[in-house]
């Protein structure tokens, strides 16, 4: 029988929720069985991703609004984190490694690289003014 | 995330618990440098044994450790960290400047 489940989570782009985003991921992700370094690898790009969001795309303001969407079909696994912040000018910046805008010093600059370690594919939509979305997709192989 | 520190000489230790984050690195990050700019401390390390989960943020956070140790002529290093984290020093290149040793012994015999 196929396995075929979808959630969709929102909440406001204030740091404390970085935490609630990977619990909530990985509990849903959690129905496939996937084994505990998976989870652990689901969770570390989800949480580079919501805290870009954060960072970048509402700069800080805690007032923006984040979306989670996750689905799975069979052992491929997808997660989307939806943004309507400032947006990226150019993205392919954005993704090199190291590469950071923030003026906080103690920002590696290394989130899209990490999303890319974790996950087999990291697509990166995202219009100036209108906000961004980060979909990533991973083949659990079971 | 819960941190407590000790001292061994010169070298302040820092141990760290639960999840280290881009949030829980603002919370801690200016009572670490506190704790260390309070005493006649040199080195830096940090007891990673009970971290159960580290984004790029902890790379900052420990970026930012190296530059204030610097300043005092100290180093920055890290013990007990689990393989996932590892992964994640060495895919940051940041072990190029924070030494990572395998316990608490080796890195105490290494900084001191």
């Amino acid at each position: 029988m196929l396995k075929k489940n979808e959630m969709e989570i929102q909440f406001a782009s204030q740091s404390v929720n970085e935490g609630l985003a990977r619990t909530a991921v990985s509990a849903f992700f959690s129905q496939l069985d996937p084994t505990v370094e998976t989870l652990y690898d689901i969770k570390m790009a989800v949480s580079e991703a919501v805290t870009n969001c954060i960072i970048h795309a509402y700069e800080g303001n805690g007032e923006g609004k984040i979306t989670i969407k996750c689905a799975y079909e069979d052992d491929t696994i997808s997660v989307e984190i939806i943004d309507q912040g400032k947006g990226i000018a150019d993205v392919e910046e954005a993704m090199t490694a190291l590469y950071t805008t923030s003026d906080d010093e103690d920002r590696a600059g290394l989130g899209f690289t990490v999303m890319q370690s974790m996950m087999d594919e990291v697509f990166v939509e995202s219009k100036v003014g209108e906000g961004t979305s980060v979909k990533m997709k991973k083949s659990l192989g079971n | 995330m819960n941190v407590e520190y000790f001292t061994q000489d010169k070298t302040l230790i820092v141990c760290i618990g639960g999840e280290i984050d881009h949030h829980t690195c603002k919370l801690v990050k200016d009572d670490i440098e506190r704790a260390y700019s309070k005493g006649s401390y040199k080195h830096m390390l940090f007891d990673f044994e009970y971290v159960e989960f580290m984004d790029s943020s902890g790379i900052g956070l420990l970026m930012g450790r190296v530059k204030s140790a610097a300043l005092l002529g100290g180093q920055v290093g890290l013990y007990n960290a689990s393989p996932k984290v590892e992964r994640l020093l060495s895919m940051s290149g940041i072990t190029k400047i924070v030494h990572v040793y395998k316990n608490k012994l080796q890195a105490l015999k290494a900084l001191t």
